[in-house]
């Protein structure tokens, strides 16, 4: 673009420009226009020290208010894996008998206290968001694998399909949810127990 | 270069605030739009395209948009428009705060004599610390253009103040 200006205008405006450079880095002179100077000084006050507080409180809700679904696939998922995890302990014979696999408590067990434990991170995630990566990192591979099984187990043990495949359902779903809102997940970091 | 909501709050919320303060009447309407600008950055950060220009260009983009609304919402004919808020200055000194609220009043009442234009590269400049470039970016002008501008109002604010 090209603009047609007065060159003594344009040079007096380019020292201008660079006076004010100078006094905005700091570099005040006796000689400088008192204009730039009174400019530079009242309009470079200072936020309020309670300013960062309240920005920060209202970044802080609305993240918690664009991270409720998520949140409520992630009780799911931690509902999901749980009751999972607690059938395995409480009753391992039942599974067993409708995949019909033979039963061995020793896995089913430890299967059983590893989806409670990788359900209480998911569920933790649930209360805080903060939590959210944690439990997509160790939620949603395991929905996901669950999804795989779930397909094999169509039509031989329904009951097993419908719970792998909600599990896929619900992994994909909040996978896909936290990246979105990934920022949200950002905002809340440094929220410790809020 | 970090987006981060706390990082963008640390390292540019003072060039958002005294940008928003010099173009709005109190502290407590510079504080609304500076939270309400980081709200916004933080609903529309992933747009943000780091091509286009620094984080601190991209927020003052933002803080334009937000005073304009503000000044929307704004009627026209509310009498605390124009009103300063004393209250709202803050300092361990009373006198030094109320000799700083007078001169800040003072610069915003010559401000007010300005065309809008030109308020609006005095508050980039001296408020937002953006170049002459930056501010001939966000006006859709080319920096001659800008530094021109920004020369009329400083020379029409010399007018004035040494009038006082």
């Amino acid at each position: 673009m090209s603009d047609a200006f007065d060159p003594d205008h344009e040079r007096a405006a380019l020292a201008l420009d660079a006076q004010i450079d100078a006094v905005l880095a700091g570099r005040w002179t006796a000689d400088d226009d008192a204009v730039v100077h009174r400019l530079a000084a009242t309009i470079r006050t200072d936020p309020p020290p309670a300013l960062g507080a309240r920005v920060a409180g209202e970044l802080r809700r609305t993240a918690h208010r664009r991270l409720a679904p998520v949140r409520v696939a992630a009780a799911a998922m931690a509902y999901l894996f749980i009751s999972h995890g607690v059938g395995n302990l409480v009753n391992p014979e039942w599974i067993a008998r409708n995949v019909g696999e033979p039963n061995s408590v020793h896995f089913a067990t430890e299967g059983g206290l590893a989806l409670v434990a990788v359900g209480l991170v998911v569920a933790l995630a649930a209360l805080r968001p903060v939590w959210l990566p944690a439990a997509v990192t160790a939620g949603v591979p395991l929905g996901l694998a669950f999804g795989v099984l779930g397909v094999r187990e169509i039509g031989e043990f329904n009951g097993g399909a419908v719970l792998h495949l909600s599990q896929l359902a619900v992994a994909l779903y909040l996978g896909i949810a936290l990246w979105r809102h990934r920022r949200y997940a950002r905002a809340l970091r440094d929220e410790g127990g809020a | 270069m970090s987006l981060d909501p706390g990082v963008l709050y640390r390292d540019h919320a003072t060039a958002v605030w005294r940008y928003a303060r010099a173009r709005v009447p109190t502290d407590a309407d510079a504080e609304d739009v500076t939270s309400d600008v980081f709200t916004r950055a933080l609903r529309t950060v992933e747009g943000y395209d780091p091509a286009s220009g620094m984080p601190r260009a991209w927020l003052v983009g933002i803080a334009r948009h937000a005073v304009a609304d503000f000044w929307r919402r704004r009627r026209p004919e509310d009498p605390t428009a124009s009103v300063p808020d004393r209250a709202g200055i803050s300092s361990d000194d009373p006198v030094e705060a109320v000799e700083r609220a007078a001169t800040t009043e003072d610069v915003h009442r010559l401000l007010d004599g300005l065309r809008e234009r030109e308020r609006e590269v005095v508050a980039l400049r001296f408020g937002a610390e953006l170049s002459s470039a930056e501010i001939g970016d966000a006006l859709g002008i080319s920096p001659t253009a800008a530094r021109m501008l920004l020369h009329r109002a400083v020379t029409k604010l010399r007018g004035v103040m040494t009038d006082e």
